[in-house]
């Protein structure tokens, strides 16, 4: 069992933005098939929901906490972005969002191998997602990878 | 399974707003207090709601509020497992919104904090370096559910035999972030009151804390003479893939939860004593649950109540919070109520006051935005 990675890059102005971004490229791209709850994600980023936290607080300043534009609260929540693709992809097995600086590929192989028993995986969607902001754009590189 | 490879709960910590302490708040939770109130700072910075359930006569810097809930129910539950000779432990940690004052900081301008070593990832890596016996962490984002996540991950650990000790636990310090959220998304109790599962229930109120729970093999405990409060037998975790906010109109991803955690442990629905439930007092989020528990658990009923009239919703503390109360209505024998609960609109069995009864199994409940579901189960031990 081993993750043989494929790299994107998607830019844009909200974390909503690229996760739509991302899904749509490698529905494009790739050949993918998922199996509802025989499906899990594990998503793992350093960063996830942290700029939109910021950009909530700073409009919930500039209007008042009263007035603050509610769109933008689901996506201060890390785990936004792989809900997303759970959406889009009906993945409805387990969803992990793991907060860490990189991708341990042996602790998510044991995770999915743990899961794939419990939970008869047929495969695991695997996302590492790391958010940066480039000339006030927020930019974010994606490794992804199918485990089965 | 053999019994030597069971998971046993050696330790408990707490913190939140009725206690920092894991007596003071057994008792308090089976009283009719509530640790909710109204806010002055709130008000003065224009929140629309001013009702929250904080921690108070907690000094520590604000920007390291989690860090320091986290070591204090740590230390709790490190002194009651009485692990401190053990090694090889493992750190399995929950979260929804980490250091969020860190990040509202950053909002107002403070230029000098890195917004990545105030995850729960930077949280973490702060616990490993006050406590050396920890060999390797992991740290779950998964908004309200995510103390149940941390279970899970402790538990698989231990069995895989990564660690010999998993701290495991969730935390949440109060946040404005998320405070605006769940009022914009008009989650939040205009009464002030937190009213689960009732006709009349209209909202979450948001609270604060951590809860930490020690965890072992049964012969590791055993072995080191150490008392079993309980056994964690399982978790379950789903997926709605529905909606960002609202969870699945028909509850199928938490009927799959509950029947999935039911058929891989081979347990009768009758033998469920007590659900913790996640009942927040959101319309929709109530009854999503109640439906599903009224579904699966149509023949025989085992009561049903939750403990965030009392707490409030501490997000990704919660569901660690609960599990500790899980394993002490264990202990215990008994069943804490649901308070400010009048009139039923579902088909459960909800106690008003707390009971004392027969508690050998409790399946622990929280459900999170992003349409997570999860469950773990916990039994007696002997």
């Amino acid at each position: 069992m081993e993750l043989n990675w494929t790299k994107y890059e998607a830019s844009g102005t909200s974390e909503l933005d690229l996760a739509e971004q991302f899904v749509d490229i490698i529905i494009a791209e790739q050949d993918l098939t998922f199996y509802g709850n025989h499906t899990a994600v594990y998503f793992v980023s350093p960063n996830a929901g942290i700029f939109s936290s910021i950009a909530f607080w700073q409009n919930a300043l500039e209007h008042s906490p009263r007035f603050a534009n509610p769109g933008i609260f689901p996506w201060t929540l890390a785990n936004a972005t792989s809900a997303y693709i759970a959406r889009r992809f009906s993945i409805t097995g387990p969803n992990y969002t793991i907060i860490d600086t990189q991708i341990h590929e042996d602790q998510l192989i044991s995770s999915f191998k743990n899961d794939q028993l419990k939970y008869a995986l047929k495969n695991a969607l695997c996302i590492n997602w790391e958010l940066k902001t480039i000339n006030n754009q927020l930019v974010v590189a994606v490794h992804s990878s199918v485990l089965k | 399974m053999l019994i030597t490879h069971k998971i046993a709960v050696t330790g408990l910590g707490v913190v939140c707003s009725l206690a920092n302490n894991i007596n003071d708040f057994w008792n308090t939770l089976l009283d009719d207090s509530s640790g909710i109130k109204n806010w002055d700072d709130l008000k003065h910075l224009d929140f629309k709601y001013v009702h929250a359930s904080r921690v108070e006569n907690f000094e520590c810097d604000v920007l390291q509020r989690g860090f320091n809930f986290s070591v204090s129910a740590i230390e709790q539950s490190i002194a009651q497992a009485n692990c401190s000779s053990t090694e090889k432990w493992g750190l399995y940690l929950g979260t929804t919104m980490g250091e969020s004052a860190a990040f509202e900081a950053i909002a107002e301008n403070n230029k000098t904090l890195i917004p990545e070593e105030y995850t729960g990832f930077g949280i973490c890596k702060r616990l490993m370096k006050k406590y050396h016996k920890i060999t390797k962490f992991q740290c779950f984002a998964t908004a309200c559910a995510a103390g149940n996540y941390a279970l899970k991950a402790g538990l698989d650990a231990l069995q895989n035999g990564e660690v010999s000790v998993a701290i495991v636990g969730g935390v949440d310090p109060f946040s404005k972030i998320a405070m605006t959220g769940f009022s914009r998304s008009r989650a939040m109790s205009p009464s002030g009151i937190c009213k689960p599962f009732d006709t009349n229930r209209d909202g979450m109120i948001l609270g604060e804390g951590a809860g930490f729970l020690v965890l072992e093999k049964v012969n590791h405990a055993t072995k080191r003479k150490a008392s079993v409060l309980a056994i964690l037998e399982d978790c379950s975790l789903s997926c709605d893939a529905y909606h960002p906010t609202a969870p699945k109109p028909d509850s199928s991803g938490i009927i799959n939860c509950f029947q999935q955690i039911l058929k891989t442990n081979s347990i009768q629905h009758s033998e469920i004593d007590w659900i913790s439930a996640h009942g927040t007092g959101t319309k929709l989020s109530d009854r999503s649950e109640a439906n599903a528990i009224a579904k699966v658990f149509h023949k025989h009923k085992p009561y049903v109540s939750s403990i965030k009239p009392k707490i409030g919703h501490t997000l990704g503390a919660a569901t660690a919070i609960e599990a500790i109360v899980s394993v002490l209505s264990i202990n215990h024998q008994t069943i804490p109520h649901t308070l400010n609960y009048k009139n039923p609109e579902f088909d459960i069995l909800i106690p008003t006051k707390p009971v004392l009864t027969k508690v050998n199994k409790v399946l622990n409940c929280g459900y999170a935005f992003g349409g997570l579901n999860s469950m773990t189960l916990f039994s007696s031990w002997n």
